[in-house]
């Protein structure tokens, strides 16, 4: 069982959950920029929450399955077809062998997840499968995926997979799912801010700066991509001067470089950083940044860190919830 | 004596314990012998730590912490952070860990080493006393970051110190030994890099089909030794 890529598409990269447990040793984390959206598309199709999936970037990718597959999209950011048959994101889905699939336009987000029942088979490096562009590892050969690449599918399927496959009665070239996840699982990513705690060095920038900080909109530039986004608009003026001795950073740590500009790192960022911190992200918004392409604007709005784990603890629990339904739907 | 010490939030999933405000061997030794009991000593949720000059990231997972009846306090947060007041005072004053000590051969011929005859001219210097210094002191590992497997080291003799690049070089060959101010460091793999490139070894430094993926860590002791162009393509495995 394989799935052929025709077009591949701006980026398109196997991902999991990342690379933990390397960070000292200088390795990114990497893994999805949309966690939750990988999380919830192999939930959809009975994978462990873990598994890795292919993140497409935008629109443009074409691909088919040489056998019949269960699989789902997550995420935003394009118009999906099978065959010229529009399907929807967010929902299990059986596709027979050798459909075409095709990812169009729409700009409405930035990161698209293609989880399969019983994932693909790529060895993992490092104990993960996530693609790391800089090193070349991980992944599919450590490149991204590119036309003509033939993705094997592991064979192995859960019980759940197996149950989730057999209410599907497919004549046509596609079959979608006949059960669905409530709105509310994927209704957070139109909130029209993002949260974040005031980072360590946020007293080194002059009040004009932390003023404008929660109060104007910052653009996501075009120099952005998996490591980090830089960030466009008022200048952070620094009150303090020193430098920062190097020291950890972290995906959704917003540094500010010498030229004032805010950087936003992201899920291949560096382990390590000399820029002073301005905020962090709560974990929570990180799937909204994700989903943000070059021009998009955003504002942010400030949480005090225990709000921001309490967010992180609930929306844990939303998961639990959701994996113990499927669990229970299809046991 | 322990440096003092200050703990403070970078996410959800990590808190920072910083030691002191400066760069200083005997803080960054410190932060070696911590980094190395809270790996002995982990806590129900902890996933791993970043040791960097002064500094020790602490990444752990905040449901089995928050639900941890093992530690006090009322957020997952508050309760690392309790753990880890309670960890420093255990701290020994004298302990007995083993350091690493390495030597790296090095390759300064010209060919290795495009930035020498700048670096030489700046401190108004030879290129031969500039090979002295650099393979005569020994080298700490503060940290590992930039890259896979890059090594922050130091101190480099203040006779040494020049600025990094203006504008960083689009690639630098892996194994190049570069420095900048008062450390210096070697590029595992090529890629772009801004620092000023004095040599080239042929050993590598990250190979992540190993147990262990690379060759320097943390708290590692270094010393650098010349070797000619001819042992350098003797000893190179994957010549370029």
């Amino acid at each position: 069982m394989s799935l052929r890529i025709i077009k591949q598409g701006l980026l398109t990269t196997i991902q999991d959950l990342g690379r933990w447990n390397y960070q000292a040793i200088g390795m990114p984390v990497g893994g999805a920029m949309d966690e939750y959206a990988l999380r919830v598309g192999n939930l959809l199709v009975g994978n462990d929450e873990k598994e890795a999936c292919i993140e497409f970037t935008m629109a443009g990718a074409q691909m088919y399955f040489e056998e019949d597959a269960v699989i789902a999209f997550t995420g935003a950011g394009v118009r999906i077809s099978v065959n010229e048959q529009p399907v929807p994101y967010w929902r299990a889905l059986f596709v027979k062998a050798y459909r075409l699939i095709v990812l169009h336009p729409d700009f409405t987000g930035c990161r698209t997840y293609l989880s399969v029942a019983g994932g693909f088979d790529c060895a993992e490096v490092m104990h993960s499968k996530s693609t790391n562009l800089q090193a070349r590892l991980g992944g599919w050969h450590g490149r991204a995926l590119q036309a003509n690449d033939l993705i094997s599918q592991a064979y192995k399927q859960t019980p759940v997979n197996q149950k989730i496959r057999s209410e599907f009665h497919c004549t046509d070239d596609v079959a979608i799912a006949h059960w669905s996840l409530s709105p509310l699982t994927y209704e957070f990513y139109r909130q029209p801010f993002i949260r974040v705690v005031k980072g360590h060095e946020w007293d080194w920038f002059d009040e004009y700066s932390q003023e404008k900080f929660f109060n104007e909109s910052f653009r996501v530039s075009n120099q952005s991509n998996r490591m980090g986004y830089r960030l466009e608009g008022t200048p952070m003026n620094r009150r303090r001067k020193e430098d920062l001795i190097s020291t950890a950073v972290t995906k959704g740590t917003i540094q500010v470089t010498p030229d004032q500009n805010m950087f936003l790192l992201m899920s291949d960022a560096q382990t390590t950083g000399g820029y002073p911190r301005i905020a962090q992200i709560s974990i929570v918004d990180l799937p909204l940044c994700a989903q943000l392409k070059p021009g998009d604007s955003t504002r942010f709005k400030e949480i005090s860190m225990t709000e921001a784990e309490q967010l992180y603890l609930d929306r844990e629990k939303e998961l639990e919830q959701l994996k113990d339904t499927i669990g229970l739907r299809f046991a | 004596m322990l440096a003092p010490f200050s703990t403070y939030f970078l996410s959800e999933k990590a808190i920072v314990i910083q030691l002191g405000s400066t760069i200083d061997d005997a803080i960054h030794h410190q932060v070696i012998n911590l980094n190395a009991l809270l790996n002995h000593e982990p806590f129900e949720g902890f996933i791993e730590t970043v040791p960097a000059y002064n500094t020790i990231t602490i990444y752990y997972d905040p449901l089995p912490v928050y639900h941890s009846t093992a530690m006090k306090g009322h957020t997952a947060f508050e309760k690392v952070d309790n753990y880890l007041q309670n960890l420093v005072t255990k701290l020994p004053q004298n302990p007995v860990i083993k350091i690493k000590s390495l030597s790296i051969p090095v390759c300064y011929d010209a060919e290795m080493a495009p930035d020498l005859k700048w670096v030489a001219k700046c401190l108004n210097t030879s290129i031969e006393n500039i090979i002295q210094l650099h393979t005569s002191s020994i080298y700490t590992v503060y940290m590992i970051g930039f890259a896979p497997g890059f090594p922050y080291m130091g101190r480099l003799d203040s006779r040494l110190s020049v600025p990094r690049k203006e504008t960083p070089r689009a690639k630098v060959e892996p194994g190049s030994v570069g420095i900048a101010g008062e450390q210096t460091g070697i590029y595992p793999f090529a890629g772009p890099g801004g620092w000023q490139l004095i040599g080239r070894t042929p050993v590598t430094l990250f190979d992540p089909a190993k147990e262990d993926p690379v060759l320097l860590h943390p708290g590692d002791q270094v010393k650098f030794t010349s070797i000619s162009r001819e042992e350098f393509y003797q000893m190179q495995p994957n010549p370029s």
